[in-house]
């Protein structure tokens, strides 16, 4: 289990991360989650020790990652593509590794053949592609065995057979009752991944909840399209129903939010008018976590030139 | 998954290991050390010819300042110039890689990697300083004698041996040196340019001070104190060069473990 409590760092008079605090239970894919620049990645180097917090603190299983007697034992972490030295071979990266914590040398074969490297275990890192790259780093986190592990953007650079992989990996390490904490700025990526979500924006948190929760918040609005002719009728009868009509467009759809397709269906026959389609649509999950995020996002295109 | 994590606590002994291996690994250094060996063999080899054929009359100051040790370490030259720079990229290539982020999160105390490289460095530095040292002694007297009748050096003789140990042991002090400065630089550029500041730059700043500040340059020390046999006064004494040079490595590898330890990664 990973704790935070009240995890604060300052860059000059740039606040990374405010007084953050979030808990991540074994047995689930927790997927850490907020714009660019929103903090995750200094999140993730304090809960591993590598960025001291000007506040707070990070627990994993009750103690500072500094306190852990065999630290790549209980906590595997791949943080960039490219932690290792360009001039090292993926097992050499890997020995050196599993030497600095007493862990067998046997596993550095288990790992690359986990992470599909074995072919390229003897060739130097500095060869390596990105996803690769990615590949090493997650062998590097499974290396020791830990009960928790965490990935920082782990996808970045995988090929779609390989996020593939990794979402199975993902959810195996979980099901096997290990703590998992995956960061994404995708959500739609993450969500076939998931099944827990924290939220942060400005390094601050959000919100922390389930896929489940977070579905139930997607509003519905419902599609409406009328004979060609009828829309601005019908856009004034639905109006007049005190429902909220959002748009009116050229070809004749309607969206209106809040309402049921009942409601809609009686109103418009009341006015006689003919629908040709009436449909109840969920916006998906990636609208509701941008509005969840939108005030919080750091890197932000304005629209219309110069801000 | 560990349900048994082990007994007790990660060693400094595994922190070593690590180190150990990373560092042989490295093909880039494996070829300077053999760079290193050959050419600190052949060049005090060949300083011992050019100087003993030189020797065909020579004045009455050339006589008193007659060191056919000395003539035969020239080698030790090239090394500090390079070891220094393989200490400060051993630190600084694994923070302008990310590959410290890896090391960290498997030693978060974080004093026993500097540690643990300065010993692996420091040891293996040790060996090939030795072998040149001695090797090129050795050979270079031969070669001596062969090309001209000047006074030669043997191993009992005073101050000949002290000459060749203290040398075994200079490159490594430098080499922690630039280790040291490397942890505490950081980054692979500044951290080599302010070696060869600190060691090349500084000692002739040092010579047109007041005092006898020059006698403390490493260079200086190197070139008239450690490698010496015959010690001109002017110097300072070989074993004080030598703690002169193990506090300056020691200076270099603490502010570097306090940077190390204290600065986010």
């Amino acid at each position: 289990m990973i704790e935070v409590h009240g995890l604060t760092k300052r860059y000059g008079a740039t606040t990374a991360v405010d007084d953050l605090g979030f808990v991540v239970r074994p047995g689930h894919v927790t997927g850490f989650l907020g714009p660019n620049g929103s903090g995750k990645s200094t999140t993730l180097r304090m809960i591993l020790g590598l960025v001291a917090p000007d506040a707070g603190v990070a627990l994993i299983d009750g103690r500072r990652y500094v306190d852990l007697a065999w630290p790549l034992r209980e906590v595997g972490a791949l943080l960039d593509a490219k932690a290792y030295h360009p001039g090292l071979t993926a097992e050499d990266h890997l020995v050196a590794l599993a030497r600095a914590n007493a862990l067998d040398r046997a596993r550095v074969a288990e790992v690359l053949d986990v992470v599909g490297l074995t072919a390229v275990a003897r060739k130097r890192t500095g060869t390596f592609s990105l996803g690769m790259g990615q590949r090493l780093g997650i062998a590097a986190a499974l290396l020791g065995d830990p009960a928790v592990v965490l990935f920082d953007e782990p996808t970045n650079g995988l090929d779609p057979d390989g996020i593939r992989w990794f979402r199975r990996l993902a959810r195996g390490l979980a099901a096997e009752g290990r703590t998992v904490l995956l960061s994404s700025h995708l959500l739609a990526e993450a969500s076939l991944t998931v099944d827990h979500l924290v939220v942060i924006g400005r390094g601050r948190l959000i919100d922390e909840l389930s896929m489940a929760e977070l579905a139930d918040r997607a509003p519905a609005r419902v599609r409406v399209r009328g004979a060609a002719g009828d829309v601005e009728r019908l856009a004034g009868v639905l109006r007049a129903g005190g429902l909220a009509v959002s748009a009116s467009e050229a070809d004749g759809v309607l969206t209106v939010d809040a309402a049921s397709t009942d409601a809609i269906a009686e109103l418009a026959a009341q006015a006689g008018v003919v629908l040709r389609e009436l449909a109840l649509e969920r916006s998906s999950l990636e609208d509701v976590f941008l509005d969840l995020t939108h005030d919080e996002a750091e890197y932000r295109a304005t629209t219309g030139g110069r801000a | 998954m560990s349900t048994t994590t082990g007994e007790g606590h990660y060693r400094f002994a595994d922190v070593v290991r690590s180190e150990w291996t990373k560092f042989v690994s490295l093909r880039s250094t494996r070829w300077i050390l053999v760079g290193f060996l050959v050419t600190g063999l052949g060049l005090g080899i060949t300083v011992a010819a050019v100087s003993g054929a030189a020797w065909d009359d020579p004045s009455a100051e050339t006589r008193a300042n007659w060191d056919p040790t000395n003539n035969t370490l020239a080698g030790l030259i090239p090394g500090y110039l390079v070891i220094p720079v393989l200490g400060v990229l051993m630190m600084t290539s694994e923070h302008g890689t990310g590959a410290i982020r890896s090391t960290l999160a498997a030693v978060p105390r974080r004093h026993q990697v500097l540690l643990a490289k300065a010993l692996v460095f420091g040891v293996l530095v040790l060996v090939v300083d030795l072998v040149v040292t001695f090797a090129a002694f050795l050979a270079g007297q031969q070669v001596q004698q062969v090309v001209s009748d000047a006074p030669h050096a043997a191993l009992g003789q005073p101050g000949v041996l002290r000459a060749l140990l203290l040398s075994g042991f200079f490159l490594p002090l430098m080499g922690v040196f630039g280790l040291g400065l490397g942890a505490l630089v950081r980054r692979s550029g500044a951290a080599v340019a302010a070696y060869f500041g600190l060691a090349l730059v500084v000692p002739d700043l040092l010579l047109v001070l007041p005092g006898d500040l020059w006698r403390f340059g490493p260079i200086t020390i190197l070139a008239n104190s450690i490698t010496a046999a015959n010690v001109q006064p002017e110097f300072l004494h070989p074993s004080q060069g030598f703690t002169v040079m193990a506090l300056y490595a020691a200076a270099a590898l603490g502010g570097g473990s306090l940077v190390l330890s204290r600065r986010d990664v």
